[in-house]
């Protein structure tokens, strides 16, 4: 491979691109005003929001009993959503720092916004094991923390307590890396704000960030060593979600394929969510030209292939339910299938394992209305696949004469829905606040010399004028 | 006690001397030097400012301010004498008496600190024998019952006794004048004082008046008593004996919860239920719905109730046949489910243990009772299994006086009416018209709770004691004399009915007295143990019985020459016109927890699960589901219900009479009859019987009252109507069931197995262990092998449970007894559709299904096909109960998923729940495989949902509270706790006297509430406890023992007494299971042969 630029596909499409245009199109959302499509999208996202917040309080003052759970279906939608969103929470992290340790450069344009979105998707994951607690005033005696209560500690045995060391750690680590890399940037926004209130925000924001080369060397190693904390996070975390399921009793549950399965779903959701949200602001923020098409094909990529995994695994459970012959295990998966709820799991059967599919074929890969479309169907059907594991195994397990139902109240849906809004309203003040891409970082695969950065089209004069 | 005594303190006080006048105004003796001192120089020159003296007193007044904010005290007020036998903490227990006109028992009332809060059965009892009925340990709550009237009331509005009294002697004085009908309408009231009472008043009215006692039960059994006054002669109910049968054949007689004495004859049922005795029962049970006692049966004939009466005929033919005594003529009826031929299996065993069998029937016709006598009579039955000679008097409903009681009062020649235990203006036959006939009374007093429905049209209320706050005695059969004593002080301004009678009557003694002066009179002699009264009353009291040789004289005489001699085929032809053959039969049924309607405003009761239909809060129509389909097989009501998935009603019309209710699918039911729970619809009982959303304002009473469908046939009130129209609404209705799946689904949920198989076989063939193979296919039993490491337990208790499915009818008393115990909160209708019941303790009914895992690979039916037949239960099923509660898991999935070890393992083997460390993360409860665990899912004791059911949000049903037990804050995970608190105190009072814990010392409440001992409870470590024995016998099993989770509480096998092999379904399917748990499950009752038997 001698001509690598010529066989490659540039990274930052179009032809007058120069340092300071990047600087100038990256800063543009956080400099100017908001438009009246952000506006609408704002209102709808935080009024859901407020209604999420609402069903929250109100299941705090009442009781879990305004939810649709019962003696039989002890966790349902609660449990769905924190399983939904810290597997969304897995992309972002993954580009960002496995990605990096691969050196893989395409991932500079979308690495900020799957970062910002993991952060939110992991908020908004976090919010669920707390507020489905019977008792969240509470909830602080999960952590290992010394106590009056005499020799009281947590139990070190339950599944719950790892995920609350798995969660934590992976959203401090998440938290620490993206902020690391928002240094230079906020860097540059600071040297160009206008406003006092702003500078002095953002220079505080900055850490002092003075762009020199040892700056710059320090910066690259911290990224590195973060990537390499981040990177097995990936991977535990939501391995350990699975054992929640995988260490318990019940059928449908206790499968040791749960771990891997967990995470290739994580990274397949994860995916999906990026694709979908970058797909939109890529259009609204006018980010064409840094992500491209070729983006949204390789993580299309990604999603065909964790999405196959996903499905190999689903296949590998109705195997094993048959293998094993054990009653029970078999009746849960032909429940799934045939059951009161085979519809749910129709559903994911479709959105997770056939939808996928049809990114084997270039063209789809490759058309922006196919991925929009079939990453909101992964979205779904993820979401479904969380909601047959959890609910379709609970609903039907040991003692017939339990077997019940769950039908979601009001309350459910508005905590569901308000996680989805605040979600939005969090990135959508991230897109006003915050540089979208990582602009410093772009600058390094930009194909162009810096003799450019006043005048893009003629680079001579300003080696003129450099030279006088 | 005015004294004009004054007291001085000197004599210049006395005098008055003018100094010592002066010098009393004064606040001080001597002078102060104020003066002085205000005039010293120091004092200004003090370092103290103004300002500094303001600052002073703002932080004094701010401090005082703040000290003053405290959170607020709930004072506890100590006793300032405190009684002798009353130490805080230690309950006390008296020994009473329940009798509400329908059920009686011997109870034991738990008190503590002065309040009744738990009733459970006295062991002495001749009749319970410590056994108890939902209906009687839930009592307990009604004295709580804020329903309850506080005071009498005249006119519908409170009085004062003076003004009522006076209002009612009035009446009394003018009959006494001028002559006039008096009336006391009673339930069967068997208080030997009582009676006494009322006929001191009868006396006081003197010759003129014509004074008259007439029985009226809501659910009559006249028609036995006319039934033995035409074959014996005598209108009486003898003793029956179920322990002494080897073959029962009952015809619609519950007579396990309902019919007659339930404890009683539970008990002697349950005593030959057990397989590994010499001898079982056999029992066969014919009827039109699916009663408890049916579910119980070996044999089940489903019979159309109109044709029940032609069954027990086809019955009396075959005995005649084999006795040589005539037969008698009669119509044939549909043999559905090969009736026919089980009455001939049931003849030919009835006639081989001739003289140790019993045949019963639960109808109020005389003539089928004349004929069920003639059958008892060829059998030989009287003087064996039925005690002619020892009468019971728990039911003397005279069901042709009552008639002529009503067209009396319709004439208006009634003057005083009194009306005791009994609410005709609910239960009376409609045609009768008893409402309208009460108002014509010159003056009707009834004694009610409350202002009920026959209370509330009467003039005066001279509203009773409860039963708890109450002097009484009673004699429910002959010899046995029983006593009730109050265990609380009245609570309200009350005043019990025979207390108002001797008061009416001019008497001057209390009812006490009264009872005292009788029993010295009457009962002393009869007894040889005690000499002195105060010895024998003494003894009475404290035992709440005594039982006293029945005289020998001239009843025993009468008895000893009873003899049939009534004629069979006059009643035989009655009974076989009487019957005829319509579309739909009705059959209204006593329910185990409503029972008569009496207690309709008890939370606990209508929260508790029917134990056939395990629907709750409602009556219903109950339908065998082919019925509640079209000819296409399309639903005409849903069969299957759940929250979302609503029940549809339908209006029964009986004799012009219509009423709208639920349809609810009830295998078993025989198809053509529906039969509807009698008590529901109580329109003025409380506020418990409105249910649904308060703020909504859609509440409703519950159910629909169907007493106005009973006839008076013959004299006697039928319980039966056929020619019934049954027109389904449209209209959906919400039900609240707590089990919504039927059946086991071929699982070995319930291990069964028939008494042949138990009898040839070894344990391996009809309850084989689970095992599991290694690699190399060496077999190891699950119990042996463990992925964790044990608990110590073999140092101290280790506490067992033991739950025997023979004995189990399935009645209920042991969740009422655990709700009483545990504070277990009421969540209403509504809550319990949402399948969050809270009850500690479920009974599970399965059903058994046509379609059975041998029976699928026999036919090749494919899994999915099979587990959907399996959903669907037979058409008239098998039924089976099991108790569940916490198994207390040796290894147990809750334990080690708690992130805060809220639940933990006592080194005494008990899974332990830690209320006050539980956050409520609800993983424990899902990690349940037995799911027992119950979450709080509201604060049940303040939120507005609860409000109208749940005792504990008033102050009076607070009372009814466990002070042992905390009443569980919301968001917490509760569950059964093997009554701790119990375990505790025994544990206590075994060291305070220095020595070990004794076998059965200790006990749950399920287990002491069980009529049928079914539930044992104690040490698995004492090699002589009796857990230990019976965990360890061959029919012991724990239930899913393949998870591992090592449960402490063990079932015991059901054996059916039936003549078919039934072998487990793991034996049967491959000789024993091979890898893996393939097959394990087992439907238990090899139910293909068995309908195959059937069919």
């Amino acid at each position: 491979m001698v001509k690598e630029a010529e066989v490659r596909e540039p990274l930052i499409l179009g032809k007058d691109v120069t340092y300071h245009k990047i600087t100038e199109e990256v800063c543009a959302p956080v400099e100017g005003r908001a438009n009246k499509l952000w506006w609408f999208i704002f209102t709808m996202s935080l009024l859901l929001g407020l209604w999420g917040l609402g069903s929250i309080t109100y299941t705090i003052g009442r009781g879990i009993g305004v939810w649709g759970l019962n003696t039989t279906v002890g966790w349902a939608w609660d449990i769905t959503n924190f399983v939904w969103w810290v597997g969304i929470g897995h992309a972002g992290t993954l580009i960002s720092a496995v990605l990096l340790l691969f050196r893989q450069k395409w991932r500079m344009a979308i690495n900020r916004a799957a970062e910002a979105m993991t952060i939110f998707a992991v908020m908004m994951a976090a919010l669920f094991p707390g507020i489905h607690m019977g008792r969240i005033w509470m909830s602080y005696w999960v952590l290992p923390i010394p106590n009056q209560f005499g020799s009281l500690w947590v139990n070190f045995n339950s599944p719950l307590l790892w995920d609350v060391f798995a969660i934590s750690t992976y959203f401090s680590v998440s938290l620490v890396f993206w902020y690391i890399g928002l240094i230079p940037d906020f860097a540059t926004i600071r040297d160009r704000a206008t406003g006092p209130i702003a500078k002095k925000i953002y220079s505080i924001l900055s850490f002092g960030w003075t762009g020199n080369a040892k700056a710059w060397i320090r910066f690259e190693e911290v990224s590195l060593v973060l990537a390499g904390l981040a990177t097995p996070l990936v991977f535990s975390v939501h391995s350990i979600v699975s054992m929640d399921f995988a260490t318990s009793v019940i059928p449908g549950w206790h499968t040791t394929i749960f771990p891997p399965y967990f995470v290739a779903g994580a990274i397949f959701s994860g995916f999906a969510m990026v694709q979908t949200l970058l797909l939109i602001s890529r259009k609204v923020l006018n980010f064409e030209r840094y992500i491209t098409i070729q983006h949204i094909e390789l993580m299309n990529v990604v999603i065909v292939v964790t999405g196959s995994m996903v499905g190999t695994a689903y296949l590998s459970e109705l195997f094993i339910s048959w293998y094993s012959g054990v009653e029970y295990e078999s009746y849960a998966f032909l429940n799934r299938a045939t059951g009161p709820y085979a519809w749910s799991y129709w559903i994911m059967m479709t959105c997770n394992v056939i939808t996928p599919q049809f990114f084997w074929f270039k063209k789809l890969r490759r058309s922006l209305t196919v991925s929009f479309i079939l990453s909101i169907f992964v979205n779904i059907g993820m979401w479904f696949e969380r909601f047959v594991i959890i609910v379709t195994s609970l609903h039907r397990d040991y003692i017939p004469s339990n077997w019940s139902w769950f039908h979601p109240t009001w309350v459910d849906i508005g905590v569901f829905v308000g996680t989805i809004g605040l979600f939005f309203t969090l990135f959508l003040l991230f897109t006003r606040f915050f540089p979208v891409l990582a602009l410093n970082e772009l600058k390094s695969i930009l194909k162009v010399s810096g003799e450019s950065y006043r005048d893009g089209n003629k680079p001579e004069k300003e080696n003129e004028e450099l030279a006088a | 006690m005015s004294n004009s005594r004054t007291y001085w303190n000197s004599l210049e006080q006395y005098n008055n001397d003018p100094e010592f006048v002066k010098n009393a105004q004064r606040e001080f003796a001597e002078d102060l030097p104020v003066d002085e001192f205000l005039s010293k120089e120091e004092a200004s020159q003090s370092s103290t400012t103004r300002r500094d003296f303001l600052k002073f007193v703002g932080f004094s007044v701010a401090a005082a301010t703040v000290a003053a904010c405290e959170t607020p005290v709930t004072k506890s007020i100590p006793y300032v004498v405190k009684p002798e036998e009353i130490v805080p903490g230690v309950a006390n227990y008296y020994a009473s008496t329940f009798f509400d006109g329908v059920d009686f028992a011997n109870v034991l009332v738990k008190t503590r600190e002065g309040r009744p809060i738990h009733i459970e059965g006295n062991k002495l009892s001749p009749i319970n024998k410590g056994g108890l009925h939902a209906r009687v340990n839930s009592s307990v709550l009604s004295l709580y019952d804020s329903g309850r009237l506080q005071g009498p009331t005249l006119k519908g509005e409170s009085a004062s006794w003076e003004k009522v009294d006076s209002a009612v002697a009035s009446k009394l004085d003018s009959v006494r004048a001028n002559g006039g009908t008096v009336r006391f309408l009673t339930s069967s009231y068997i208080s030997p004082s009582g009676k006494k009472a009322i006929g001191k008043l009868k006396d006081s009215l003197g010759e003129n008046a014509d004074f008259k006692s007439v029985t009226y039960d809501a659910y009559s059994y006249a028609g036995m008593r006319y039934a033995n006054e035409e074959s014996f002669g005598k209108a009486m109910i003898p003793q029956y004996h179920f322990d002494k049968a080897k073959v029962i054949v009952s015809f619609g007689a519950d007579f396990l919860t309902n019919w007659l004495s339930p404890i009683e004859f539970a008990k002697q049922y349950s005593e030959r239920r057990n397989p590994s005795k010499d001898w079982m029962s056999r029992h066969y049970q014919f009827e039109s719905n699916f009663s408890v006692t049916g579910t119980n049966a070996d044999v089940r004939g489903a019979v159309k109730s109109s044709q029940l009466g032609l069954s027990v005929i086809a019955l009396y033919n075959e005995l005649a046949k084999k006795a040589g005594a005539a037969t008698v003529s009669m119509k044939k009826f549909d043999d559905d489910n090969n009736v026919s031929d089980k009455i001939k299996t049931a003849a030919n065993e009835l006639w081989s243990n001739k003289g140790n069998s019993l045949v019963v029937s639960g109808s109020n016709d005389k003539d089928t009772q004349v004929v069920i006598n003639a059958i008892n009579d060829l059998l030989g039955s009287y003087g064996k299994t039925i005690d002619p000679k020892t009468e019971v008097y728990l039911k003397q409903s005279d069901d042709k006086a009552f008639v002529e009681l009503v067209n009396e009062l319709k004439s208006g020649s009634v003057d005083v009416l009194f009306i005791n235990g009994t609410n005709p203006v609910y239960s009376a036959p409609a045609s009768l018209g008893f409402d309208k006939a009460l108002s014509k009374a010159g003056m009707a007093v009834s004694f009610a709770d409350r202002l009920e429905e026959t209370a509330s049209s009467c003039t005066v209320n001279a509203t009773p004691h409860h039963y708890l706050e109450s002097w009484n005695d009673f004699n429910p059969k002959k010899g046995l004399y029983s006593i009730s004593q109050p265990t609380i002080r009245p609570l309200f301004n009350t005043r019990q009915m025979e207390d108002s009678m001797l008061l009416w009557a001019g008497e001057k003694d209390t009812y006490y007295d009264f009872i005292r002066k009788n029993w010295e009179k009457d009962l002393l002699s009869k007894q040889s143990k005690y000499s002195y009264f105060d010895s024998f009353w003494n003894s009475a009291v404290h035992d709440g019985l005594i039982e006293v040789e029945s005289s020998a004289g001239s009843d025993s005489e009468e008895n000893s020459s009873m003899t049939f001699n009534a004629d069979v085929a006059k009643s035989a032809s009655a009974v076989s016109n009487a019957s005829k053959s319509s579309n739909w039969d009705v059959e209204l049924y006593m329910e185990t927890s409503m029972g008569v309607g009496n207690h309709a405003n008890n939370p606990w009761l209508q929260e508790l699960p029917h134990p056939v239909s395990k629907v709750t809060w409602d009556n219903y129509i109950a339908m065998n589901p082919e019925d509640m389909m079209d000819e296409n097989g399309n639903e005409i009501y849903p069969i299957k219900i759940a929250e979302k998935y609503p029940a549809k009603t339908a209006k029964v019309t009986v004799n012009g009479k219509t009423v709208e209710l639920p349809v609810i699918a009830l295998p078993g039911q025989r198809k053509g009859t529906v039969s509807i729970a009698l008590g529901y619809g109580r329109t003025k009982a409380g506020k418990v019987i409105l249910q649904g959303d308060q703020k909504a304002g859609g509440q409703k009473t519950i159910g629909a009252n169907v007493f106005p469908f009973v006839e008076v046939v013959n004299g006697t009130m039928q319980y039966v109507a056929s020619g019934a129209s049954i027109e389904p609404t449209g209209t959906e209705y919400p039900i609240g069931s707590t089990q919504i799946h039927d059946t086991m689904m071929g699982r070995k949920i319930v291990n069964e197995t028939s008494l042949k198989t138990y009898n040839k076989h070894g344990k391996s063939v009809w309850n084989p262990d689970i095992e599991i193979a290694n690699a190399y296919g060496k077999k190891t039993p699950v119990q042996k092998l463990d992925m964790w490491n044990d608990h110590d337990l073999k140092i101290g208790h280790h506490w067992g449970m033991t739950i025997d499915l023979n004995a189990c009818i399935g009645c209920g008393a042991c969740v009422i007894g655990c709700n009483s115990e545990n504070n277990v909160p009421v969540v209403g209708k509504d809550e319990v559709r949402r399948t969050r019941t809270m009850s500690w303790l479920r009974i599970d009914r399965y059903f058994s299904s046509n379609m059975t895992k041998p029976k699928a690979k026999e036919e090749g039916v494919g899994k999915i096909d099979m587990y959907a037949e399996m959903e669907v239960p037979s058409e008239y099923p098998e039924a089976v109960y099991q108790p569940v509660m916490c198994q207390h898991c040796n290894h147990a999935p809750c334990e080690t998923v708690c992130p805060v070890a809220a639940t933990t393992h006592s080194n005494e083997g008990l899974n332990q729940m830690t209320y006050n460390r539980c956050i409520g993360t609800r993983y424990c409860a899902n990690n349940c495989p037995y799911k027992v665990r119950r979450f709080n899912w509201f604060n049940y004791k303040a939120d507005y949902k609860f409000t109208g059911v749940n005792p504990s949000q008033d102050d009076l049903g607070k009372m009814v509270l466990n002070p042992d037990v905390t009443v569980r804050a919301r968001g917490v995970m509760e569950k059964c706790s093997f009554c701790v608190q119990r375990i505790q105190d025994g544990k206590l009072n075994a060291k305070k006297e220095g020595r070990p814990v004794k076998d059965g010392e200790v006990t749950t409440a399920c287990a002491t509430a069980c009529p049928t001992n079914a539930i044992q409870f104690g040490d698995l470590n004492d090699d002589n406890s009796q857990v230990n024995e019976i965990s360890n016998s061959d029919r012991s099993y724990n239930l899913l023992q393949e998870i591992g989770t090592k449960p402490n509480v063990f079932y015991m096998t059901k054996v059916r007494n039936v003549d078919e092999e039934r072998v487990s379904e793991a034996v049967k399917s491959h000789g024993g299971s091979s890898h893996g748990h393939e097959g394990e499950g087992s439907q238990g009752h090899g139910e293909k042969e068995h309908n195959g038997h059937e069919a």
